[in-house]
């Protein structure tokens, strides 16, 4: 499988009052066609501004230090700010988590959908072919969704009208920034059920960046975790989730209020706090934390590979 | 024992708008619930299920139209009623950064309940320093600003001006939404502590059904205002009575993909309450549904100890133990 998505030794950074932020340390990561890779992580560990950077949507003041994100062998961020426009949308497209405001409330879906089609290909604006595509995302009377604004639609709808936004122009690789997150469980399961489908029939990529595990075990074929701005195991999700090698990815399926039994009475939590990312350790970022820690963590962690397709930022993953 | 928190056929409506129009629009419907010292109940159901309202109408936020409601044995009913209620009681709202006033010092805002209730406050800084110690954090967050927070400070903080009058009841509006799952343990570590440490009793509201099975002792289930099941919460989740119950729980992202869902627990959406469908309100999104449940709307009944379901064809509970007395 070739693919379609390669990030490659990425590091992007703020600079903040007093210093400089490393939000994305050294990442390298691929995703193939019809593959759907899973980016989990808590807040602050850099899985945004990694989502961001994959479709060339850094906010101002983010710097990149290094590294590549090749879509289909092109290097993204070396292109012209005109040839980088031409490629969102057209070959990489983001569903965001809020689906309310994603969109504009003072034109109706049907306008908003053909000003973004037709900015990059007229035939595709025409209200049939728009129709069609809020069919396939399940809306039901697709042609009166045309006509309406997005305050009528409920969140669940609006999110599916968002992700017919992203297809619309068969992009190469979806993004999803925690596309369920402001959904209720029933609706959630919908998208979910929903992203699923769109496998088959789409053919490209898909990528879900969330914290939450049940939507990554639910959709994903392959998961990234990042910590502190690392991606600090990677693996395909059975393996992740019932062989987890990092000790911050078995902290975390550990602490997860949907798997600890509610009889135990108290559930398990990762004590401290996550780093100061202007401060960063020469070692593991996340020893502090680590109940496994020993001396030999304070040093540069090497990456192991454990397995085909695996790979564990661990100085003690070996033992 | 008198309940904390008394509930007896509440209803609220809205007026449905147009000018000299005097129509109503149910939004909550007969709802009857009580609330021991040191139990925890909490609400779910979908978005538009009343959750939110209820909690309100029992602040005194939304004016009940129908219906009784009583904090400790003394009647909510007029404003001094309510003003007394919100001293014994406390909320924690969903968007805990936004529900502090960001000009305000955290020391300031955790002290803020008692200028409000005119409670005499002798020393702030003191008081400030065993409030925030009492959900774990250190004192010098007294000095920082709302904005200075991260998430689950600022759910602590929250926590921290919610207890400032000592309550007997504690409503949580989504007590860990946004919140990331280290952390929401914390939270949830937190609010089971201060329950058993306080005696505390919670009305938790929430769609977050992990949460629900570790701080809930009973769960009550509603869906377009009415309570459609309730009952103990580790038996409602073992053997749901109704079907919404039922799908509520399949519908949960579970963390194991070898647990993946083959086919959808749920479709369609929560109708509107401007058009409330005929018979059984669930009736169209229910796997069960048969003629009568278009037809004729199901009574909530008891279906174990301790249970209520509102389905003509609801799943009964006798073989349960019998710890749980029946309601009513």
């Amino acid at each position: 499988m070739t693919a379609v998505l390669s990030v490659e030794n990425l590091s992007i950074s703020y600079r903040v009052p007093g210093g400089c932020l490393q939000a994305v340390r050294d990442v390298t990561l691929a995703v193939a066609r019809g593959e759907v890779l899973g980016i989990m992580g808590e807040s602050g560990c850099g899985k945004s501004t990694l989502a961001a950077a994959m479709i060339n949507l850094l906010p101002p003041g983010a710097q990149v230090a290094g590294g590549a994100v090749r879509l289909t062998g092109t290097d993204m961020l070396r292109l012209s700010p005109e040839d980088q426009r031409r490629l969102r949308g057209r070959s990489v497209a983001m569903v965001f988590q809020d689906p309310m405001t994603a969109f504009n409330p003072v034109l109706t879906i049907g306008r908003q959908l053909a000003d973004f089609a037709g900015a990059h290909d007229p035939a595709r604006a025409a209200p049939a072919a728009l129709a069609a595509m809020l069919g396939r995302v399940g809306i039901p009377d697709p042609k009166r969704c045309l006509g309406r604004y997005p305050h009528e639609l409920s969140g669940g709808m609006r999110q599916r009208v968002a992700i017919a936004a992203a297809l619309l122009m068969q992009p190469d690789v979806l993004i999803a920034d925690e596309p369920t997150t402001a959904l209720d469980v029933t609706m959630e399961a919908q998208i979910i059920h929903l992203l699923r489908d769109l496998r088959s029939s789409f053919d490209g990529a898909i990528v879900i960046v969330t914290h939450h595990l049940g939507v990554i075990a639910e959709l994903c074929d392959r998961v990234a975790v990042m910590y502190a701005g690392e991606v600090v195991e990677e693996g395909p999700v059975d393996a992740l989730f019932h062989d987890p090698r990092h000790p911050y990815t078995r902290a975390l399926l550990a602490c997860d209020p949907a798997v600890v039994d509610p009889a135990s009475g108290r559930l398990p939590a990762i004590g401290g706090r996550i780093p100061d990312l202007t401060a960063l350790p020469a070692g593991c970022a996340f020893a502090p934390r680590c109940d496994r820690a020993q001396e030999q963590c304070g040093a540069p962690v090497p990456r192991h590979i454990p397995g085909p397709g695996r790979s564990v930022l661990c100085h003690r993953a070996g033992s | 024992m008198t309940a904390v928190l008394h509930l007896r056929d509440v209803s609220v409506d809205l007026p449905l708008g147009g000018f000299l129009s005097r129509a109503r629009l149910p939004i909550l419907l007969d709802i009857s619930l009580d609330i021991a010292a040191g139990e925890s109940v909490a609400l779910v159901g979908e978005s538009g299920s009343g959750k939110t309202t209820l909690a309100r109408a029992v602040m005194g936020l939304q004016p009940v139209s129908r219906g009784t409601m009583a904090v400790d044995g003394q009647p909510l009913a007029s404003a001094a009623d309510f003003a007394r209620m919100r001293r014994q009681s406390a909320m924690m709202f969903q968007d805990a950064t936004a529900s502090l006033s960001p000009r305000l010092t955290v020391g300031y805002l955790i002290t803020e309940p008692f200028r409000i209730h005119g409670q005499p406050l002798a020393d702030p800084e003191t008081t400030a320093r065993d409030l925030l110690a009492m959900v774990g954090l250190p004192p010098a967050i007294a000095r920082r600003y709302p904005h200075e927070l991260s998430g689950g400070q600022a759910r602590r903080v929250g926590v921290a001006r919610a207890l400032a009058l000592k309550p007997r009841l504690l409503i949580a509006d989504e007590p860990t939404a946004g919140l990331d799952v280290s952390v929401q343990a914390e939270v949830l570590n937190l609010l089971s502590d201060l329950r058993r440490d306080m005696g505390l009793a919670y009305l938790i509201i929430t769609h977050n059904l992990a949460l629900v099975r570790h701080v809930a002792d009973r769960v009550v289930v509603l869906y377009l205002g009415r309570v459609v099941e309730q009952g103990p919460t580790a038996h409602v989740f073992a053997n749901p009575a109704h079907p919404y119950t039922a799908s509520l729980i399949a519908a949960e992202p579970k963390p194991d993909p070898r647990q993946r869902r083959a086919d959808l627990a749920i479709r369609g959406e929560v109708p509107s309450v401007l058009r409330r469908p005929s018979g059984c309100e669930f009736h169209a999104r229910c796997p069960i549904a048969r003629d009568l449940c278009r037809q004729v709307a199901p009574a909530l009944a008891i279906t174990g100890p301790g249970r209520l379901a509102r389905c003509h064809f609801a799943v009964t509970q006798q073989e349960q133990g019998e710890e749980h007395a029946v309601e009513n």
